[in-house]
């Protein structure tokens, strides 16, 4: 699914963020992403949904060759990688319903579909009461799990969660990860960016950490 | 794609876009309405000009020195005009005498000149007035022919000159849409940057965020449009009326929508184009 090759990267002819990182995500893999800060987690992510682009190395995501594909073909392979970002970063003019509703909107389901879709997932992380809503009125917690209803509303093949229970108690913390669990079961590479060891130790994966830049295994 | 493009940015961030066009559009009508006005003005001194010719029979010959007889001049003006009375090409003659030159001739005992204005068969062949011409020549040699051609070359110049001005004037108010445009776009990615951003991670093509940008910017357009088209409509059918200028009332219409789809097609070109070169380094 995502294949990193020798990849390096820095930014404006500075110092290397990333040195020859070398990683595989295949389809039904789970791993945690750890790693202190400014080890380059954020970069990371970056690479792996495309926000960015290496300076040195190869990336291939769905068997594609990224730094020689169209910037079109980069866009359709955004559309199947989920992506939750530590800040979120919900739309402030749209309200929740909306939000949520844009990566489906993107793909251009019919609006019928989007509907019953958002709904089931409002109700799910128990949101249903705020639909109207704008972001900018709802708690930290809430606009966390309005940014994973988002993510996870297309079944990506691919998830990347940067710190996704940041902002929750525990026991949302668990429901989430047991969501991405089961997304993880029907198929979906997830790749979670975290610093909280409880949840790593409540649900095991594979772990790959971050250490100046470099992979540590 | 389905995501309509207030989804990208708030309706409320192109309202001055609108109120930009309300204002550059009044303005753009301003122009075309003086455009026309000149048209028509310079048109009438034309027509006025074109159509006539001015003659002199003289009281002086000045080859010889000498001061014609007040009799030779009346008769050579008979024979002008009865033989301009046969010609098909004249539709009216006017004999006249300057009186303030009559008085001061007279009170030197010297015939006043006589100055015969003729008024031309507007659907006459061309160059047909130097026959005419050439016969009052033959006729009576000694008359003088106030050709016209600088009065009509100073007139046409004016005349271009003021179309000129409104013609700039129009297209001055384009550039200027354009940049303020152009300016208002790349201040709205600016302050958009992280929504765009989002809508790009999430696989929106840069060409597809130019066209939501594309759309909320006509939709701004077309309602200051809209307004600033009924504000003028309103105000100058009145100015047109004033000027007499009712019968161009049509083509008032016709130039104004046409400025109209012109300044459609330039902001949807600007927004294309700013947008797809602003976002130029996503990847």
């Amino acid at each position: 699914m995502i294949n990193l090759s020798h990849v390096g990267l820095r930014y404006d002819g500075g110092p290397e963020v990333l040195s020859d990182i070398n990683l595989r995500l295949k389809p039904g893999s789970f791993h945690y992403l750890t790693g202190s800060s400014g080890s380059g987690k954020t970069s990371l992510m970056r690479l792996l949904h495309i926000g960015q682009l290496p300076t040195r190395g190869d990336i291939s995501v769905f068997d594609q060759d990224i730094l020689k594909a169209s910037r079109a073909k980069r866009a359709e392979a955004r559309r199947h990688i989920g992506v939750i970002f530590q800040n979120f970063r919900l739309l402030p003019h749209l309200s929740l319903y909306d939000n949520i509703a844009m990566p489906l909107r993107l793909a251009d389901i019919p609006e019928v579909k989007i509907e019953s879709a958002v709904t089931e997932m409002l109700n799910w992380i128990g949101l249903k009461d705020y639909v109207r809503v704008k972001p900018t009125f709802l708690s930290g917690g809430q606009q966390q799990r309005a940014a994973i209803a988002r993510a996870v509303i297309t079944k990506p093949k691919i998830l990347l969660a940067d710190e996704p229970t940041g902002s929750l108690d525990d026991a949302m913390g668990d429901k989430i990860m047991a969501l991405f669990e089961e997304l993880n079961k029907a198929g979906t590479a997830i790749l979670v960016a975290t610093h909280n060891k409880g949840m790593i130790n409540r649900f095991p994966h594979d772990i790959l950490k971050l250490k100046a830049g470099n992979l540590v295994t | 794609m389905t995501l309509p493009s207030n989804h990208i940015l708030p309706p409320s961030s192109f309202f001055h876009i609108g109120v930009m066009v309300v204002f550059m559009y009044y303005m753009a009508a301003f122009s075309l309405l003086g455009f026309l006005s000149v048209n028509d003005i310079a048109k009438g001194w034309m027509s006025d000009i074109k159509d006539s010719l001015n003659i002199e029979i003289p009281s002086f010959d000045p080859e010889n020195k000498t001061v014609f007889q007040r009799k030779i001049i009346e008769e050579n003006a008979v024979k002008i005009r009865n033989y301009l009375a046969r010609d098909p090409l004249v539709t009216s003659v006017d004999i006249t005498q300057v009186n303030s030159i009559k008085t001061q001739l007279e009170e030197l005992d010297i015939p006043a000149p006589t100055f015969i204005n003729i008024t031309l068969n507007e659907n006459r062949a061309v160059n047909s007035e130097q026959r005419l011409l050439n016969n009052i020549k033959n006729l009576v040699p000694s008359i003088i022919i106030h050709q016209q051609e600088e009065w009509e070359v100073d007139i046409r110049h004016i005349a271009f000159v003021f179309q000129t001005i409104f013609c700039g004037l129009a297209l001055s108010i384009v550039i200027i849409t354009s940049i303020v445009l152009s300016a208002v776009i790349r201040t709205q990615l600016k302050a958009s940057d992280e929504t765009v951003k989002l809508v790009h991670l999430m696989g929106t093509q840069v060409k597809t965020i130019a066209a939501l940008f594309k759309s909320s910017v006509s939709r701004a357009v077309t309602w200051g449009i809209l307004l600033g088209g009924t504000i003028a409509a309103t105000s100058l059918t009145g100015l047109l009326e004033f000027l007499n200028l009712t019968e161009k009332l049509n083509e008032f219409y016709f130039y104004l929508g046409a400025i109209a789809f012109v300044i459609i097609f330039l902001c949807r070109g600007v927004t294309h184009l700013t947008v797809i070169s602003s976002l130029k380094g996503m990847p």
